[in-house]
């Protein structure tokens, strides 16, 4: 990655995933390719915070924040622990696509059913949108940048840009970076159906002719990034290395992508450029793939425009995880960390018949694969484009 | 379930007609029966021990009481024993025996 200072090389190394098809490295990957009910809800409905919680501080955190603690500090027990760092050089940048909804949706009730002065003195740390960023800084001791930016389903991958970037640039030495989500509440569910972004059928299918509509989901996933040449010395595992990222804006509309996924394009681009690498250099694209009609559309000539036709083979793993909104990006960035582990890419599940009009080489089944320079994208209402390049250890 | 007649009430039943010994008995008994409201909602609020909760306890060094979990312990108080805590009285405790006092001052007989 790029910096005006003296190069800093961003390796990851350490993971943590709560997704609903599995919390945790081996059963997160194992539920890639584990065929899901076909639900338009697709919650962690395993998760228990105690691991990680009191009883006393879970009811004091939103479901959003509890994920991003399981998750943060999943990642750094796969790192071997916390590393030995000056507190004010470590930071945090968490992104979310809402925040504590959930929190604010249960206090509007209280409200109306009780009146203003039983509303939780707690509601606004619960709510605001940088609580799971602030209570990870928290818990860790960690004194430097502690920041979280929200571009709706576009988050999980920006945040990782920027906490890469506060790596390469020289701010920190270790940052936990990523997305949590958890605002499936009755009023956001009910708003994406009315406005039909929801799967009517419950079948999350990316890319496929059928495709109507994407299943919503939760959940977090943090990486642990560091210096490579400090990480190396104190002996520690290396996942893989961060090689560059891009953040555009389409500038066309808040929900419709720009005609023939000319933001998503040039957002790819600009990765590469930002990677010093060339299209032909990519050997995996991990895709946004929401499976909604115009996503899949727009990301789809966008991937054949950069890369060419069938010239690089996509997932998208919202058929199985459905779309975590702000922590999709992160979810899927640590299912290209566990492709280069396995050595395999895993399948778009709910997919069966690729809709003919795209000239994309779409993985329907689990395939070996020799590890290369990714592309992992994420787009997001509002226009807002993300592109990560992640590169084997 | 209704009422035999003659009986108004939400005692109703087959309960004797109270006597003033019967009264004043039931009246320590209450009173015994706030300490254990007020320490159970307290533990579970406080995510602390019941046994943590005795009178000398300090709010802040003992029991880690912060300033929001202060407001919610107190409605959560309002709630449990039909009171209103006087925001400066509620302000000035700071054992939870000063709690327990002043839930006790609330309840009292005008």
């Amino acid at each position: 990655m790029r910096s005006a200072l003296p190069a800093r090389r961003v390796v990851v190394t350490g993971l943590g995933v709560v997704s609903p098809v599995g919390i945790g490295l081996e059963a997160f990957w194992k539920g890639l390719g584990t065929a899901p009910e076909n639900l338009r809800e697709r919650r962690v409905d395993d998760f228990d915070p105690t691991p990680w919680l009191s009883p006393g501080q879970a009811r004091k955190q939103d479901r959003f924040t509890q994920f991003a603690i399981a998750a943060a500090e999943m990642a750094l027990e796969c790192a071997g622990g916390a590393p030995d760092v000056d507190p004010s050089r470590a930071g945090v940048h968490l992104g979310t696509g809402i925040g504590g909804v959930g929190t604010l949706e249960t206090q509007v009730g209280v409200l109306a059913a009780r009146g203003p002065k039983r509303v939780s003195p707690f509601t606004i740390p619960m709510v605001m949108p940088n609580a799971g960023a602030a209570t990870v800084s928290l818990r860790q001791g960690w004194r430097g940048p502690s920041e979280t930016l929200t571009t709706a389903c576009a988050a999980g991958t920006h945040s990782i840009a920027a906490g890469a970037r506060m790596v390469a640039d020289g701010r920190c030495d270790v940052v936990l970076a990523g997305g949590c989500e958890s605002s499936m509440t009755p009023t956001t569910v009910a708003a994406f159906t009315t406005m039909t972004a929801l799967s009517r059928t419950g079948i999350s299918r990316p890319f496929d002719v059928a495709r109507d509509g994407f299943c919503v989901s939760e959940g977090a996933a943090v990486v642990l990034l560091e210096e490579r040449s400090s990480a190396l010395a104190r002996g520690a595992a290396v996942l893989g290395e961060v090689l560059g990222a891009a953040s555009t804006c389409d500038a066309h509309h808040t929900t419709a992508p720009s005609p023939g996924g000319r933001g998503a394009a040039e957002c790819m681009r600009l990765a590469l450029h930002d990677a010093e690498l060339a299209p032909g250099d990519i050997r995996h694209v991990n895709a946004h793939g929401t499976s909604t009609p115009l996503n899949d559309a727009a990301e789809a000539q966008a991937i054949a425009s950069v890369f060419g036709p069938y010239a690089v083979p996509v997932t998208s793993i919202k058929g199985v995880t459905g779309h975590g909104l702000g922590a999709a990006g992160a979810i899927e960035a640590a299912s290209v960390l566990l492709s280069f582990a396995h050595h395999e890419l895993p399948p778009t599940m709910g997919t069966t018949d690729v809709d003919p009009a795209f000239e994309v080489d779409v993985v329907l089944e689990p395939r070996a694969w020799s590890p290369g320079p990714v592309v992992s994208n994420s787009f997001g209402f509002g226009g807002h484009n993300g592109s990560l390049v992640l590169g084997p250890p | 379930m209704p009422s035999p007649a003659g009986q108004t009430g939400i005692s109703g039943g087959d309960r004797p007609a109270p006597t003033l010994a019967s009264v004043t008995a039931e009246s320590a008994a209450s009173s015994s029966h706030t300490g254990e409201r007020l320490r159970a909602l307290s533990a579970r609020l406080l995510s602390v021990p019941e046994r943590d909760l005795h009178r000398d306890a300090l709010l802040v060094d003992d029991l880690g009481l912060d300033s929001l979990a202060a407001i919610e312990w107190g409605m959560a108080i309002e709630d449990e024993f039909g009171v209103a805590l006087p925001d400066d009285a509620w302000a000035r405790t700071a054992t939870y025996g000063a709690v327990e006092d002043l839930l006790a001052t609330l309840l009292a007989p005008a």
